[in-house]
């Protein structure tokens, strides 16, 4: 009778595991576990066939000597595109946000209009992008030509090519907009009305109220931004065609690591070795980020 | 040299004169903003002018690069698209994501359920721990799942992008029907617990019935993440006969010379039509939802 009532007790109060135990199965079997592997890979040389051999620090020496060329390279790609594609895209979605965040007739529409290349597929994104870019055949290179231009290389040199991919990612700003507006609805309206009656002006309005208190979009977007233009590649892949670009112009580091490993040398143990590398520095970034984070105002609830 | 600005109803009241003046400059102002807006929506829409003047064009009229088609009706291209391939990668696509959409809310709200409603040792921590999951990149665990995948035999099948639907869901959705199911009353099912029924009960026949808005709104991010995810076909897939829409798109039409813009453009407008479908029917909770993940986070 009382083991039956205690077996009955210990049951209702595990029971709540049997709940989440098919995902926490889940980050088990596809997050930790394979985490722990590529850890594994990447003491050694290995290519999926045979198994692992040669353990040591060799891929991580490797990546700095013989295959220097390419991780650098991969590294200022990839540096420069975090450093002017976040705060572009902060500065951008913020003036849209505040285009947008007028109590006016049809502004809702506005609104879903600019969001709505967000809906477009990577993939579609990628063709539509080289079929406009192409050099002979392509609308934007007719459209300078007709303002007396010269025509444009997009993705067919090297220099141009950061530039236009840059320029095609502002196609998505919708997303950080949304955020803003969201952000911008949540400050209180006394706090412009005492300010207006303090005798702010509106520049003053907007940096001294609407940014801080705003600092914790702010945050959030730059955190994120940071983190998912580190790992950009899909958007990459597709319009540079799964290569690095003329003269490896947008070898992406994660378009690095995947050539490593799913290119014709399947150097796996080399791969995992440097995508262990980003995932420290992403860590070591996002760290820093939150350490510095003093200046973020959080609503306390 | 400050001055105290008056309120703007003040200026009606004192002077009718700077009213009629401040009434011009408004006009003038919302006009000037409406063609601000105006020009700002001409850009987001520019890539799809394109997309749909490029679908109905001729193969010459691409080349000789015109901005128009002349013949608004010209569906050939459309036709030229949907061929054996798409209709085999259309047909991968709706397995995938029919087996995604009802694995995912059905993973995720059993997790939430119990995160919500359950109380156990270490919630709390296998709470965080799941959220932190989140923030783990890509990129670590992709070679390793790879292979895995060739380990078991199920790299080029469409196991890969199915199984793992059924032990995960995404923090995010995990964490926004939590919330969704903290908001229900407590009273619904303490009473229900009174009758006997137990949490499994409870879970099926209470809490997922009243979940119904956001579990809808998670079948339909699910769908369309699917329906466009390029990443993981892209690792796991190498024969044509498995390929999703994306992938079998991409690796069609990518520098295939064989087919100009036109082409391009009609199979890439085809794969859209269900996600543009449902973007606007949710448009509103979507949008919210979007809002509501970046205020969260």
């Amino acid at each position: 009778m009382f083991a039956k009532k205690s077996a009955k007790k210990i049951f209702s109060t595990y029971s709540g595991y049997l709940f989440i135990a098919p995902v926490m199965l889940g980050i088990l079997i596809f997050t930790l576990v394979p985490m722990v592997l590529s850890l594994y890979y990447s003491f050694f040389d290995y290519n999926v066939v045979s198994a692992p051999t040669n353990f040591g620090f060799h891929n991580y020496i490797k990546m700095f000597t013989v295959r220097g060329e390419n991780f650098y390279k991969s590294l200022s790609v990839t540096g420069i595109y975090t450093v002017i594609f976040v705060p572009l895209t902060l500065v951008l979605s913020f003036f849209l946000a505040l285009l947008l965040n007028r109590k006016m007739r049809g502004i809702k529409a506005f609104r879903l209009l600019c969001y709505l290349p967000c809906i477009i597929p990577a993939v579609v994104g990628g063709l539509l992008w080289r079929d406009l870019m192409n050099e002979r055949i392509g609308i934007f290179n007719r459209i300078l030509d007709m303002m007396g231009f010269e025509p444009y290389t997009f993705f067919n040199a090297a220099e141009t090519s950061m530039p236009t991919f840059i320029f095609t990612t502002l196609f998505g700003l919708g997303g950080s907009m949304l955020l803003w507006l969201a952000a911008l609805s949540n400050v209180p309206a006394e706090l412009y009305e005492a300010a207006r009656i303090d005798g702010a002006n509106k520049f003053v309005r907007t940096f001294r109220i609407t940014i801080p208190m705003c600092s914790a979009t702010i945050f959030y977007m730059l955190v994120t931004g940071v983190i998912g233009s580190l790992q950009t590649f899909g958007g990459v892949y597709v319009v540079t065609g799964g290569g690095g670009g003329k003269d490896n112009s947008l070898l992406f580091y994660v378009m690095n690591v995947y050539q490593t490993a799913f290119g014709s040398g399947m150097e796996m143990g080399l791969a995992s070795a440097l995508s262990w590398v980003l995932f420290l520095v992403i860590a070591l970034l996002t760290l820093v980020l939150f350490k510095t984070g003093g200046w973020v105002h959080y609503e306390d609830d | 040299m400050k001055t105290i600005e008056p309120l703007h109803n003040m200026r009606n009241v004192i002077a009718p004169r700077h009213a009629l003046r401040f009434a011009v400059k408004n006009t003038v102002f919302k006009t000037l903003w409406y063609l601000l807006l105006a020009a700002v929506s001409f850009f987001f829409l520019f890539p799809f002018i394109v997309m749909f003047t490029r679908a109905f064009m001729t193969d010459l009229e691409v080349r000789m690069i015109e901005f128009f088609p002349s013949n608004w009706f010209n569906f050939d291209n459309f036709k030229k698209a949907f061929d054996l391939s798409f209709v085999r990668y259309l047909k991968n696509t709706v397995i995938v994501v029919a087996v995604n959409i009802i694995a995912v809310p059905l993973s995720c709200s059993l997790c939430a359920y119990g995160f919500a409603k359950m109380k156990f040792p270490g919630r709390k921590f296998c709470f965080a721990f799941m959220l932190s999951t989140m923030m783990l990149p890509f990129v670590v665990t992709q070679i390793p799942m790879f292979v895995i995948y060739v380990k078991l035999g199920w790299v080029n099948s469409l196991l890969p992008l199915t199984v793992p639907a059924f032990f995960g869901g995404g923090a995010l959705n995990i964490f926004l029907m939590r919330q969704f199911m903290r908001g229900i009353p407590k009273e619904m099912s303490e009473s229900a617990r009174i009758d006997g029924a137990n949490h499994l009960l409870i879970y099926l026949r209470i809490v997922l019935p009243l979940c119904k808005p956001i579990i809808a709104l998670i079948m339909v991010q699910t769908f369309m993440g699917v329906w466009n995810d390029f990443l993981g076909p892209l690792l796991y897939i190498r024969e044509e006969a498995y390929m999703t829409l994306p992938l079998g798109v991409f690796n069609k039409y990518n520098g295939n010379t064989q087919f100009l813009g036109n082409t391009q453009m009609a199979a890439g407008l085809l794969m859209m039509i269900p996600c543009a479908i449902l973007f606007f029917a949710f448009q509103k909770q979507l949008i919210e939802g979007i809002m509501i993940g970046g205020v969260k986070g």
